[in-house]
């Protein structure tokens, strides 16, 4: 169980952590935009229509909401309780309390990284949908954490979807070159999926997985390579390198703890099926 | 301890520290040379180095100290054993370290070989004759044992 602890404590450091990466955003709106749901097609003014139109059914007048929400300053969490049970106009007040701040975050990690803006409004999109479609899985505690940990899912969702379009890796595999093809035989090891554009991503997956094998302990990654690429099983393992199968297989579980930690920020819940472990 | 060599496929560069030789490797184009410290480890090198390229010299008497896992280092160790002039697979050395399955362990130890040349990597080839890979590029290795084959010829006629 001791090795399980720090993982847990590492978590709960990343939400703090991430609650402190909300960006500061001026009182303007970010990038000189307007409203940027409003600006963002369509379906966004659809989806906001909706919304506003099933609070004023509620409620009676848009003032009346204005007049709710300077007299009654709820707290977030509160706000978001009342949501789930069916309180659109809290919902609504949210949405206008966190839409800059949201906005700011998807624009500044998804147009750094060369994503248009338009990728970043419906991003925004998105995390206001998730956080209706998965207003249920939210029990208490921070309220703040919370939406910004949907954001960042968002955010990684839409530069996977994004870096798969773009990408154009080769997927060669060559027979017998086993010290340049390492890539490769890694990326067909790694892979289970026959459609070309899936295995692009993979492709980009891959190799920052050979990154994050690069750098672990030689003796972790050397353990692991022979399990994962080589097929070898523990105790050949063991033979091969003149060492014990406790050894072997701790050496194997703290090589894939450190994958997972290493990969986990980049590729949130793909980390896992990357490294071949069950959702 | 630094020292460099121009031999005839590139400059080489050579790192020692007081246990030994720690690397023996090429230096590509793009990298910024480092300033030579010389010693008396790394003069040892730089002159069987000289000797090695000019037909003078089949095997290298040197203290070598590469950094590798236990796995790694037996398998440099073997790859010291391949004589001069000749050749041999992954399969070769698998089945000598009396494991034929750890081949492809062996193929990435052989890349691994922080120390080229002396120890000699270059020399294990795929199981149907092919170069294979070589970290110093594929044109460098079949220079080295076109070289070796070359010297080893000229002693036998």
């Amino acid at each position: 169980m001791h090795v399980i602890m720090p993982e847990i404590a590492s978590n709960q450091m990343h939400e703090e952590r991430f609650a402190d990466d909300e960006p500061r955003v001026p009182d303007d709106r970010p990038f000189g935009a307007g409203d940027p749901l409003a600006t963002s097609g369509h379906d966004a003014q659809l989806m906001r229509a909706a919304m506003e139109e099933s609070a004023l059914k509620r409620s009676g007048t848009r003032e009346f909401i204005d007049k709710q929400d300077e007299q009654l300053p709820d707290s977030d969490e509160a706000l978001f309780l009342r949501y789930q049970e069916g309180d659109e106009a809290a919902f609504l007040m949210l949405y206008d309390r966190y839409k800059s701040s949201i906005f700011a975050y998807c624009a500044r990690v998804l147009m750094g990284e060369g994503l248009s803006r338009d990728e970043a409004e419906d991003t925004f999109q998105d995390v206001f949908l998730r956080l209706a479609q998965y207003r249920h899985t939210f029990t208490g505690g921070d309220f703040k954490p919370w939406i910004f940990t949907i954001t960042r899912h968002s955010c990684l969702t839409a530069k996977r979807l994004a870096f798969r379009e773009r990408a154009s890796t080769e997927y060669v595999n060559n027979s017998e070159n086993f010290e340049e093809d390492a890539t490769a035989e890694i990326r067909k090891a790694f892979s289970h999926n026959d459609d070309p554009l899936e295995r692009m991503s993979r492709a980009e997956q891959a190799d920052l997985l050979q990154k994050a094998i690069a750098r672990l302990p030689i003796e972790f990654r050397e353990a692991l390579m022979m399990s994962e690429y080589d097929g070898l099983t523990y105790d050949e393992i063991g033979r091969i390198t003149g060492t014990s199968l406790s050894t072997i297989r701790i050496r194997i579980y703290r090589a894939k703890s450190r994958l997972r930690k290493m990969l986990l920020p980049i590729l949130g819940d793909q980390a896992g099926e990357l490294l071949g472990e069950d959702a | 301890m630094t020292g460099t060599f121009n031999s005839p496929i590139g400059q080489i560069a050579i790192h020692a520290d007081e246990s030994g030789i720690l690397s023996v490797a090429f230096v590509e184009g793009d990298q910024p040379r480092e300033a030579d410290e010389p010693s008396p480890i790394v003069d040892h090198c730089l002159t069987q180095l000289s000797d090695y390229f000019s037909g003078q010299r089949r095997t290298f008497d040197l203290s070598l100290a590469p950094h590798g896992t236990e796995f790694e280092r037996q398998v440099w160790r073997e790859l010291e054993r391949i004589p001069f002039g000749d050749t041999c697979s992954y399969l070769d050395i698998a089945k000598r370290l009396d494991n034929a399955k750890a081949i492809r362990a062996v193929g990435r130890a052989n890349g691994a070989n922080p120390i080229a040349i002396v120890i000699p990597c270059h020399r294990v080839i795929g199981s149907d004759g092919t170069l294979t890979g070589y970290a110093g590029g594929l044109w460098r290795k079949r220079w080295l044992l076109d070289h070796e084959a070359r010297v080893a010829g000229t002693a036998l006629f």
